[in-house]
């Protein structure tokens, strides 16, 4: 893996401004395939009305919370660009050896790519959900002066998101089909990820064990510092993501240059 | 007509059985999709699970009764993905001008389309239906018996519902994610209890997008047997089928070839 100098942070800034632009062309679609959200959001704005009603508490969060809650997690999930199925097909078929001689980092490429990509995605998913929430529920009260910290934790659990992501499609150079590895992490970030309740509201041993995982720093910590925001719960988050990070980075590394030496290229 | 009836009962289950042929043939890519779909839709419980950890009931619905949602909402998307699997796909067909194949053929050409395909898939909707119907419901054969009814009946809806959405494509050309999202919309609502809905919305739910009657009314069958929601029950998917047979044909004189030659396989 390349080290990223000065100059070298320009390549990707621009690689990230690249894939950002691309996704704007099609701003249309994007706001187009939001109704899913809008689907989900309405279904749980009724159920958190009738489960909680306006004074209940699920894990420390009211109806409105709740719904706010499930906007971020939901966004950070629906905008996942789909980069990493593109890094298995490459690395299946043997593409992979045309972005080798590039002058580019490989993982930094897509790295970037993917930060622009969910950039566009996260703005129409989250303005639209957003809009939605504050109709249905009402305004979430935000602690703006503490933003900076809120956005400092979703940049880090974008990176955990995109190297977990990252890693799994790097397993095509081991295994013959990747798409069941990506399903099983699907369905983990449902459950581990906290996607429509916090962790919190699990029972202790599960709670136990999504406190372990990277999905917990990357999807439920980020949403719910937003809606009920805690400094114990900044901290601990920050320094789950920041050891993820390091761990995943490695991770992702040791795979790709392992993973590189087994490709054969026959010429093509 | 009888006859008529019997033959076609003959050429759906040929087409079904040539389907699971072709799906076997690949029988560990068969094995992982039913095994991983019966955990995709286990994980769904879970959310449920967790809540009623916090809560003993929603308006009436227990735990029990919302495993029964399950069971049949899945059991109706079973029925209509390995049966008519074709329904999911119908708009582009018609859009790309795919019907053809099936125009120029000497069988009714909307169940031709729709049993031409099946998801394999969906057999791990089934064993998860059936199994969750098992464990909560410990049936009888008779209990058993009608549990199938009704989610061929469920079937059904989702199907009349699925080409009906699909046959916008006569009028609105490629509008294949507008359908999508509305069999999409179907589904989810299919699979919460209707008591978390206010009166407007259920409306619509039996109505609109009937997801009313592919599991909240099934389950209110399973719980508390009435002969009046039976009858509702199977005239609404009748109707509905009649409904979507109409509204196809009537788009069919709209339809242009797309003068393709392709090959009518699985994408």
């Amino acid at each position: 893996m390349q080290l990223v100098s000065g100059g070298a942070l320009r390549k990707y800034v621009r690689i990230a401004e690249i894939s950002f632009t691309n996704r704007v062309v099609y701003l249309a679609d994007h706001f187009a395939s939001s109704i899913f959200l809008i689907l989900i959001l309405f279904i749980f704005s009724q159920l958190w009305k009738t489960v909680l009603g306006p004074s209940g508490e699920i894990a420390g969060l009211d109806s409105t919370a709740m719904l706010w809650y499930m906007l971020f997690t939901e966004t950070i999930a629906l905008s996942i660009p789909r980069a990493h199925y593109l890094v298995s097909e490459e690395v299946k078929s043997g593409d992979v050896a045309y972005k080798l001689i590039r002058p580019y980092s490989y993982i930094l490429y897509y790295f970037a790519a993917y930060c622009g990509e969910f950039a566009v995605r996260a703005a129409t998913n989250l303005s639209v959900g957003a809009a939605f929430a504050y109709l249905t529920m009402g305004p979430l009260t935000v602690n703006w002066g503490k933003f900076g910290w809120v956005l400092l934790g979703f940049a880090l659990a974008t990176s955990i998101n995109f190297l977990v992501c990252f890693c799994v499609a790097l397993l095509a150079f081991w295994l013959e089909e990747t798409r069941p590895y990506f399903w099983i992490l699907n369905k983990m970030t449902f459950i581990f990820g906290g996607l429509l309740v916090p962790v919190e509201a699990y029972p202790e041993g599960l709670r136990r064990i999504s406190y372990l995982l990277p999905l917990r720093y990357s999807f439920s910590a980020p949403a719910r510092l937003v809606v009920d925001f805690d400094y114990s719960l900044l901290w601990q988050m920050l320094a789950g993501q920041l050891v993820w990070t390091v761990l995943l980075a490695a991770l992702a590394a040791v795979m790709f240059r392992k993973g590189v030496r087994r490709v054969h290229v026959h010429g093509g | 007509m009888f006859t008529e009836a019997k033959r076609a009962v003959r050429f759906v289950f040929q087409y079904f059985s040539a389907n699971l042929q072709s799906a076997m043939e690949y029988r560990g890519a068969f094995l992982s999709q039913v095994v991983f779909m019966f955990i995709n839709n286990l994980m769904l419980l879970f959310f449920w699970w967790v809540l009623f950890t916090q809560i003993e009931t929603l308006n009436g619905w227990s735990f029990e009764h919302v495993m029964l949602l399950y069971a049949v909402a899945s059991g109706a998307y079973a029925c209509q993905a390995l049966l008519f699997g074709g329904s999911f796909t119908l708009s582009r067909a018609i859009a790309e001008g795919r019907l053809d194949f099936y125009l120029a053929l000497p069988k009714p050409v909307l169940l031709h389309v729709l049993i031409s395909r099946s998801a394999a898939s969906a057999w791990g909707d089934l064993v998860f239906s059936l199994a969750i119907f098992a464990l909560t419901a410990a049936p009888s054969p008779g209990l058993l018996l009608a549990f199938l009814i009704l989610i061929f009946a469920g079937g059904v809806v989702m199907t009349s519902f699925a080409v009906l959405a699909n046959s916008l494509s006569f009028w609105l050309g490629q509008s294949e994610q507008l359908a999508d999202e509305l069999i999409e919309a179907l589904l989810t609502f299919s699979l919460y209890p209707e008591g978390i809905f206010s009166a407007a919305t259920r409306f619509v739910l039996y109505t609109v997008i009937p997801a009313g009657f592919v599991s909240y009314l099934p389950v209110r069958i399973l719980t508390d047997f009435t002969l009046v929601h039976v009858v509702l029950m199977i005239l609404f998917a009748l109707g509905l089928a009649l409904l979507a047979r109409l509204v196809f044909y009537l788009g069919l004189k709209r339809y242009e070839s797309g003068n393709l030659v392709v090959i009518n396989a699985t994408e």
